[in-house]
């Protein structure tokens, strides 16, 4: 049994701990807001925050989580208000829609440390795969982002 | 309200939209809008588990006491923006408070039931706006009417003395109003003398407006409902492995091997697959599954690889071929001063892998079955949920989700037969998913061709001749619609036959029909997407040889073709075309034809002494006749661009002994931002008859704009994709 | 690069382990129990083929040779064999019709295999194994190289005949280990450079050169000696039993030709045998005086500020943080660490490239396939970015191996290619 505070609310997982966290919090946490994309840490899908840190929850196994805190897209905020949504809603990113909860959380953890980003440093920094190519429109909505992080 | 009709905003060759970033947003921007009001919306589950609701006024359209509208679109929403675009054209005509609208799917077991009320379903082809226009706006205007009729019943006045706007029915003369809340009950059961007629594109007032898409609500907070996030009380999790070598066969697997492993698995054979289903999480069914062992018979396909393919289909170019198309006699002398030309282009397998890895959960009973997916047709997966469960399609409860990308492949249902094959077993509710590796090797792929090109150019440096034979595999045999009379499967050759160089006075087109045992399907613009490469790219070989300028050289090719001219003109000027560019840079253009739409492309990109290649730039001019969502169709071209881009420099499935290689993101790989180059949309809307498609006109011309960027940046020419196999380095 | 000869990459297709047998408890039949502990079914089987019958093909500096069918058909494989002329091959390196057998067959240390031990082979073999006829493939190996009574002089100048004697200086667990690492387990084959003539330099713990780490089909199996930083010198004896347990400890995960040990051999060994295996490795002494590794999170914190100074760390920051992390740490024993793994610290980069640019074969311990692999980098980043990212993970964490160069990157491109028609493939197991 492995505790896990997904979005501040404690679950014991009562999974193998060899089980990656995505597959924790889809299925037995019930949260279906992550995204399964490769099961290999490329494509991003996935990512959610494990302890504050951006990871790509199906290449997490839920053995060295234990007392950890998660942090997936419904828990990003209560009102889906954050500058990052916002800023998703302002240039109309999604497409398809499947990648898009990967590439929030991952823009989310990215800004944290690049508070005012260049388009170089967005580049290499966001490496989610988004097959309907949206990338364009992510690229503005991480610069919208944190501009409306600093006002 | 009723008159304002004083600026048509479409008029010919007139720009429209601007998306610009890169080419400086001279036009109007509508890139951002923060300004628009979030009007109609969606659920994050698209689908109503009732079919039927309360104050219908027709299978369409419900509106409540309280004025909210309940707009039923009947196809799906796979990020192409239609599940807005659709309602906008219905409402163009209902003249509903759009801030009052919400939307949801149109239930495919009542299209069933009811002598398919809501038409067609499908989304493919780029032809969900062709193919809804006229029937929602006669739905849309049909229901204002009665509404209109309902009111003027109310009053004892003449309908034609009332006008609707903003879900609000006026009497004009005495400026009495009536909401539609109010009358939707008495319009439910109007019955017009005659249904009216539908607006003309010159009156319409909605249409062509930017709109934000309903479903992006839902899709930044995890709300948003795909087929892989249905939750049945008691069901099980499947994994499937389909036989390694497509087509082969299930032998024997021992299914002893996962005894006792967490989740209780249960094996289950299907002909061609073993899958195993388990409780609790889909992990423990992956996990049980990959301790199987199973014996397959592959038969002869198990000894074959891509290079043996090329090669047989390289030889075939010399065999029996059938005519697409013929005129006048390419065989003629080679006239004086003139250059002849021969060139054979290859493109490989490539596999549709859509973000979301496909997948279907069913519950099937005695005299029902439920199935969550996401499908690109409702309508026929319906049907075929019935034949799979022996059931009829009136039993069938299909509930369409968002669908995690389609491209072409998910209207298959073979993801749906897998989970229905295990449901029968285990007699529970299956959530079934394919791995990504599954997903990646057992598309239905993008079929490989091999083209030869010959080619004569006259005195003037114009061909006088061309002859194609293309070598490809057959979508259309594949989804076993019958070939016409001449042989020719015309997705094979799409493109190849006519993309407006009707100037060539002697033209041949054949097509040699060849498959391997893998699959093929229909791709995001079938037959173009490899096509145009080919040809964009041999007729700028013909240009460049005889020292034209390519821009120029298709202008001449394409004389007295206005809206040809048009986009290509309007491609090269934002592009900024024969503007100077530093060494190691070039820029390469192309134009096609496809689903209804003309689109030309300008790439710019750049290529280090190194060898790499950065595409920094692609200016997109789209003209889809007809605008109804803008801001979608402007996406719909970004987002092509993308994807022709991953295909054109990354992908390729290859085969080695049967068995596709590429499996996952690691190997068959695709454009991430870094690799991402700024793209700029403009969109041109010039009328006429038909209204064209968006969805996929923008991916043919770039793999053809960037291989003809990189021959004027480098002198290298790509005649195989992908780029990436090709060493650029030294070039520049 | 030492030896561009041995180039190592299957297709990887899935989870395709030779072993058919599942069980979870050691063998019970002792034969079975000792062809586990030699490991035969690595060379003597290819993936999709019947188990022992041969046909593996098996780069050597002189041409391919194909390892041979060992299932009891007369014909084709050893059927006819008596003990005595199955004897003389396992540990005398010559067939039953006399030829010599080339030493990718490690008959040098089978030599040391008890008489009991060959007997219950025998017996293995010729009971147990179902016969499969299917002819031996002739060596590639040409010309006046093709000629083998050399081989009878090689083995006079590089064999120990003999039996495993036991060293009445060690108990009976470092006795018993010594034995299996040095005979049946073969692990020297590997681990132990070669000379000029394709000799292993060391074939016993009296030899500072035995396990000393060496390169080999494009890996370099690690120094298994006491090293503390590029050996095993900072594993506990427990660890490394778990690594041969199953593949996986805190320190490290199994790559490269190990995959085929720990898929068909040591995780069937009683957990005694696995004891004494770690038990004798641990007593073999350090070659050069290393400094312990100790953990610097400068790197950690470069990483976390977002800002990379390196154009390795920002590599890193996009490719592989996800899953090693930003501490380097790894998601043990799952994934493994790279802060102060042996692989990383290694002096041959080839592992890491190898590694990065294919990934490994499964790892699939007694029947389930590892939950987690490493994807490939090969058509995703350069030879600079790979350099780059390696070189960044070799000077990070309190790592302090040498850089690795666009070069060696560039050079181990081709050879390992898995879709290249024209590698060498092959194996020595």
């Amino acid at each position: 049994m492995i505790t896990l505070t997904v979005n501040g609310t404690q679950h014991q997982v009562d999974l193998e701990p060899d089980t990656p966290l995505l597959w924790a919090i889809r299925d037995a946490v019930g949260l279906t807001g992550t995204k399964f994309g490769c099961g290999i840490a490329q494509c991003g899908a996935c990512t959610v925050h494990v302890n504050g840190q951006a990871m790509r929850s199906c290449s997490v196994p839920i053995g060295g989580l234990d007392g950890a805190n998660v942090t997936t897209i419904e828990g990003l905020s209560p009102d889906s208000k954050h500058p990052v949504q916002a800023a998703w809603l302002a240039e109309d990113v999604p497409q398809c829609g499947w990648c898009q909860s990967g590439q929030i959380m991952a823009a989310v953890a990215f800004l944290k440390q690049n508070p005012a980003p260049t388009d170089a440093d967005i580049d290499a920094g966001i490496t989610n795969i988004c097959r309907c190519g949206t990338y364009e429109r992510l690229r503005r909505a991480i610069h919208r982002a944190a501009d409306l992080m600093k006002a | 309200m009723d008159g304002n009709r004083t600026t048509p905003i479409l008029t010919r060759r007139h720009f429209i939209v601007t998306a610009a970033t890169a080419a400086g947003g001279l036009m109007i921007g509508i890139s951002a809008m923060p300004h628009l009001a979030r009007a109609a919306s969606v659920m994050g589950q698209p689908w109503n588990d009732d079919t039927a609701a309360a104050h219908e006024i027709d299978a369409w359209i419900v509106i409540d006491p309280d004025d909210s509208v309940l707009i039923r679109y009947q196809r799906s929403e796979m990020g192409q923006g239609s599940m807005t675009a659709v309602p906008m054209m219905l409402n163009e005509e209902l003249q509903a408070d759009w801030s009052k609208v919400r939307i949801e799917y149109a239930s495919a077991n009542r299209n069933h039931r009811e002598k398919k009320i809501y038409g067609d379903q499908n989304s493919n082809s780029s032809r969900t706006i062709n193919g809804s226009q006229v029937l929602v706006q006669k739905v849309g205007a049909s229901a204002r009417e009665r509404l209109i009729a309902a009111a003027a019943a109310k009053w004892g006045v003449a309908a034609t003395e009332c006008a609707s706007a903003n879900s609000v029915v006026t009497h004009k003369p005495s400026g009495r109003t009536l909401r539609y809340g109010e009358l939707a009950a008495a319009a439910a059961t109007v019955k017009l003398d005659k249904e009216p007629a539908i607006k003309t594109p010159d009156q319409f007032t909605f249409i062509g407006k930017s709109q934000p898409r309903v479903d992006v609500v839902h899709k930044i907070n995890g709300a948003a409902k795909f087929g892989m996030d249905a939750q049945v009380p008691g069901m099980v999790y499947a994994a499937v492995l389909q036989c390694p070598v497509p087509g082969g066969k299930l032998k024997s697997v021992d299914e002893a091997v996962v005894a006792g492993m967490p989740g209780n698995p249960v094996v289950v054979k299907l002909a061609d697959a073993v899958a195993v289903a388990a409780e609790g999480t889909w992990w423990r069914a992956r996990q049980a599954l990959a301790r199987l062992q199973p014996e397959w018979d592959v038969g002869e396909a198990g000894n074959t690889d891509s290079a043996q393919f090329f090669r047989e289909y390289r030889a075939a170019l010399d065999g029996p071929a059938k005519t697409a198309r013929k005129q006048g006699d390419v065989d003629q002398a080679v006239p004086a001063g003139g250059k002849t030309f021969e060139a054979v282009y290859e493109t490989p397998y490539l596999s549709h892998s859509p973000m979301e890895p496909l997948n279907a959960t069913v519950h099937l009973q005695a005299d029902r079955i439920d199935v969550w997916v996401g499908t690109q047709d409702a309508y026929e997966a319906t049907e075929k949920v019935a034949k799979f469960a022996g059931l009829e399609a009136e039993q069938v409860y299909l509930h369409n989700s968002f669908v995690g990308g389609g491209f072409g492949r998910r209207d298959v249902s073979d993801e749906i037969a897998h989970a229905i094959a295990v449901a029968k077993v285990v007699k529970k509710p299956v959530k079934l998913i394919w791995s990504r590796e599954e997903d990646t090797r057992h598309d239905k792929m993008r079929p490989m061709a091999v083209t030869r090109f010959k080619g004569v150019t006259g005195a003037d440096g114009m061909p006088t001749a061309l002859s194609i034979r293309t070598v490809a595999g057959s979508i259309v045999k594949a989804a076993g619609i019958p070939l016409p009379p001449n042989g020719v499967d015309f997705v094979a050759v799409a493109g190849l036959a006519g993309n407006g160089y009707a100037s060539i006075p002697n033209v041949n087109v054949d097509y040699v029909m060849r498959d391997t045992h893998l699959p093929v399907w229909w791709w995001r613009a079938p037959g173009q997407n490899q096509n145009i490469f080919a040809l964009e790219s041999f007729i700028d070989e013909m240009a460049t040889a005889n020292g034209q300028d390519p821009y120029q050289f298709r202008r001449k090719m394409l004389a007295g073709k206005a809206d040809w001219l048009a986009v290509l003109d309007a491609a090269a000027e934002k592009g900024d075309w024969g503007k100077p560019l530093p060494k190691g840079t070039g820029r390469g253009i192309a134009i096609c034809d496809d689903a209804g739409s003309l689109c030309a492309q300008v790439a710019e990109v750049t290529v280090s002494p190194k060898g790499e290649l950065k595409v920094n730039r692609v200016t997109v001019v789209m003209d889809t006749h007809y605008i109804v969502n803008p801001l979608s169709i402007a996406e719909q071209a970004e987002g092509s661009v993308i994807f022709g881009l991953s295909a054109a420099l990354y992908g390729k499935i290859e085969v080695k002994n049967g068995v596709p290689v590429q499996g996952n993101f690691d190997t068959y790989r695709m454009v991430r931002l870094a690799q991402a180059p700024k793209i700029d949309v403009h969109l041109l809307a010039s009328g006429g008859p038909k209204w064209g498609g968006a969805g996929e006109p923008a991916v043919p011309p770039l793999s053809g704009a960037v291989a003809n960027a990189i021959f004027a940046a480098t002198g290298k020419r790509i005649r195989s994709l992908p780029i990436m196999d090709h060493d650029l380095s030294g070039s520049t | 690069m030492k030896t561009k000869i041995f180039a190592a990459m299957l297709v990887v297709l899935g989870a395709v382990p030779l072993a058919q047998a599942q069980q979870t408890a050691p063998p019970a039949d002792k034969g079975e129990y000792v062809a586990r502990a030699g490991d035969c079914i690595a060379c003597h089987s290819v993936v999709g083929g019947k188990p022992f019958a041969g046909g593996l093909k098996m780069g050597t500096p002189l041409g391919a040779i194909y390892s041979t069918n060992i299932t009891p058909d007369p014909e084709t494989g050893i059927g006819n064999y008596s003990l005595a002329d199955f004897d003389r091959a396992v540990r005398g390196g010559v067939a039953k019709d006399g030829h010599n057998l080339y030493p990718a067959m490690p008959y040098p240390s089978y030599a040391k295999i008890t008489d009991d031990d060959v007997r219950a082979l025998y017996d293995f073999f010729m009971k147990q194994v179902p016969p499969v006829k299917q002819a031996n493939k002739p060596s590639e190996i040409k010309g006046v190289m093709g000629i083998r009574w050399p081989l009878a002089i090689w083995n006079m100048l590089f064999m120990d005949k003999g039996v495993y004697v036991a060293k009445k200086d060690h108990d009976d667990a470092w006795n018993r280990g010594a034995y299996l690492v040095e005979g049946l387990e073969h692990c020297g084959a590997c681990h132990t450079p070669r000379g000029l003539a394709f000799q292993e330099k060391g074939l016993d713990a009296s030899s500072g050169a035995f396990l000393q780490g060496a390169e080999l089909d494009a890996w370099s199996a690690p120094n298994l000696r006491g090293d503390l930083r590029t050996g095993l010198g900072g594993w506990s004896k427990d660890e490394l039993a778990s690594f041969l347990k199953t593949g996986h400890n805190d320190k490290a995960v199994a790559f490269g030709s190990m995959i085929d040990v720990l898929n068909n051999s040591t995780p069937y060994l009683s957990d005694d045998d696995v004891n004494a295996m770690a038990a004798y490795l641990k007593s073999l002494p350090a070659t050069t005086q290393q400094a312990a590794y100790v953990y610097n999170d400068a790197a950690t914190k470069e990483l976390q500020s977002g800002k990379p100074q390196q154009p390795g760390a920002a590599v890193y920051l996009g490719n592989c943080v996800s899953c090693h992390g930003a501490d380097g740490k790894g998601q043990a024993p799952f994934i493994p660490p790279l802060a102060g793994n042996p692989a990383v610290l290694d002096g041959i980069p080839s592992s890491l490239i190898n590694l990065v640019l294919n990934s490994a074969e499964p790892l699939v311990v007694k029947g389930m396939p590892d939950a987690y692999r490493m994807p490939q980098y090969r058509v995703q980043l350069t030879d600079d970015e790979i350099a780059q990212a390696l070189s960044f993970i070799r000077g990070a964490w309190g790592n302090d191996a040498p850089a690795v160069t666009s070069a060696q990157v560039k050079a181990m491109r081709p050879i390992t290619d898995p879709s290249s028609d024209r590698v060498i493939v092959l194996k020595m197991r």
